[in-house]
């Protein structure tokens, strides 16, 4: 199992590093594979690689803005919820990411 | 598509656009702070030497606001496509005096007539016409003109009379006005309510019209600034995580960052989050009612210089800082016995 995500937030200076974090955590108690972008004020940090998307089972996106080139994850399989969710509750978030793709 | 994902996504664009505006107001705003700071309040009307010259370079920034919303809503409706349109109409709203409200309309105009125009099905041979020259020449064409003749004149009659009704709102309703926003940026901390009492604020702002930025202004610090008060005062209800947060939470109350206060809101989201909000109406809302004004773009702690009456400016901080710690130590000892053990924390 392999997930990455993009997390954003509005002013992107706590949020979106928090939810990255939660986002890690939570993939790594499971020892699920993740790799986290995160699209904050400073621009794209630790922007994952187009082979990690390609072979990623799901995409998750934490983000209350839109998604900087989102063109790269066409045809993924995407969770588009709010960063807030992935901050509460990155685990919660996960589950609903593995639901999304056993159907 | 349901009616609640469309309003998230609508959501996103609007945060989209406000999100590349703060460094411009910030920018832009600080500039025009740093100005006034050399050269005085006169320096509105200078037109030479170095505070002039910072005052400019500050201006050029504020006048970016309007076009860079419209341009990156459209962007995040339309992609790439929608940046070039969405500056080129957003300048022409600007300087029609559309103000911020302009600014947004013409964004999403402009991005979801760019998504339609990108749906045109053409043989392959003339998909780069339609590209490189259809999408921007049509979508600047039909935007710019429907804004000049059709939509301009009620936009630019709704800003002029929600400024109006602003400038000339009662003493009593300034008050209300200002703690509603007040409770708003406190709220989410730094998420998209309190984005939207900040995007208000900065929209009149750029109209001149202070009242609402000094509010949202002064409750910046107050959620962060009211915890750590409220740890220091009974560090027994807090946990030892809480308690290296209060530190980081008064660093980051001071430089004006309200997310020091979301660790505590996380871990006990139904007692701190009332208390953060009250205690940041209390704050804006007293500012307004003893007449505080502030022209800079500045957060509650650094804003205290710069303020038309500082010493009152301080009397509504710490009003508001107390009042959050009180109240939040005081909703906690209602429930303590069962809040002990779960305690969440997240990094």
């Amino acid at each position: 199992m392999k997930i990455v995500a993009v997390t954003a937030c509005v002013a992107g200076l706590a949020h979106t590093y928090m939810a990255a974090t939660g986002l890690k955590k939570a993939a790594k108690a499971r020892n699920i594979e993740i790799h986290v972008e995160t699209q904050g004020s400073m621009g794209i940090q630790n922007k994952i690689k187009q082979s990690d998307i390609d072979t990623a089972d799901v995409v998750i996106f934490a983000v209350d803005t839109n998604v900087a080139h989102r063109d790269r994850f066409e045809k993924k399989p995407i969770l588009t919820v709010k960063v807030a969710e992935a901050v509460k509750n990155a685990d919660n978030v996960i589950n609903k990411a593995l639901e999304l793709i056993k159907k | 598509m349901s009616f609640k994902e469309r309003l998230d996504n609508l959501s996103r664009h609007l945060m989209t656009g406000v999100s590349y505006m703060i460094p411009v107001v910030v920018a832009g705003g600080l500039m025009v702070s740093i100005a006034i700071m050399i050269g005085g309040t006169g320096v509105w009307e200078a037109k030479e030497g170095f505070a002039a010259t910072i005052k400019d370079i500050g201006l050029y920034g504020l006048g970016l606001i309007v076009p860079v919303i419209a341009a990156y809503i459209a962007y995040s409706i339309a992609d790439k496509p929608g940046i070039a349109p969405g500056f080129i109409v957003g300048m022409l709203a600007k300087d029609m005096g559309t103000g911020f409200l302009g600014g947004i309309i013409v964004g999403l105009m402009v991005g979801y007539f760019v998504e339609l125009l990108k749906k045109i099905q053409a043989p392959a041979a003339i998909m780069p016409v339609i590209s490189i020259l259809l999408i921007p020449v049509a979508s600047t064409f039909v935007v710019g003109v429907t804004l000049k003749y059709i939509i301009g004149g009620p936009i630019i009659a709704a800003t002029k009379g929600i400024t109006a009704w602003l400038g000339g709102m009662q003493a009593g309703n300034q008050i209300i006005l200002a703690a509603i926003l007040g409770a708003m940026m406190a709220f989410d901390m730094g998420g998209p309510v309190n984005k939207t009492a900040l995007t208000f604020a900065y929209g009149l702002y750029a109209e001149k019209i202070y009242g609402p930025a000094t509010a949202i202004h002064i409750a910046i610090a107050i959620p962060p600034l009211g915890l750590a008060l409220a740890a220091f005062l009974a560090s027994k209800r807090y946990s030892n995580e809480e308690k290296e947060a209060a530190k980081s939470a008064l660093v980051m109350g001071i430089v004006g960052i309200t997310e020091g206060a979301i660790p505590f809101a996380l871990a006990d989201p139904v007692r701190v989050i009332p208390a953060i909000m009250i205690g940041s109406a209390v704050s804006s809302g007293l500012s307004a009612a003893l007449g505080v004004v502030n022209p800079v773009l500045m957060a509650t702690v650094f804003a205290t210089p710069f303020v038309n009456k500082p010493l009152l400016h301080v009397v509504a901080v710490l009003a508001g800082v107390v009042t959050t710690a009180v109240l939040v130590n005081v909703f906690k000892s209602i429930g303590a016995k069962k809040n002990n053990s779960e305690t969440e924390v997240v990094a």
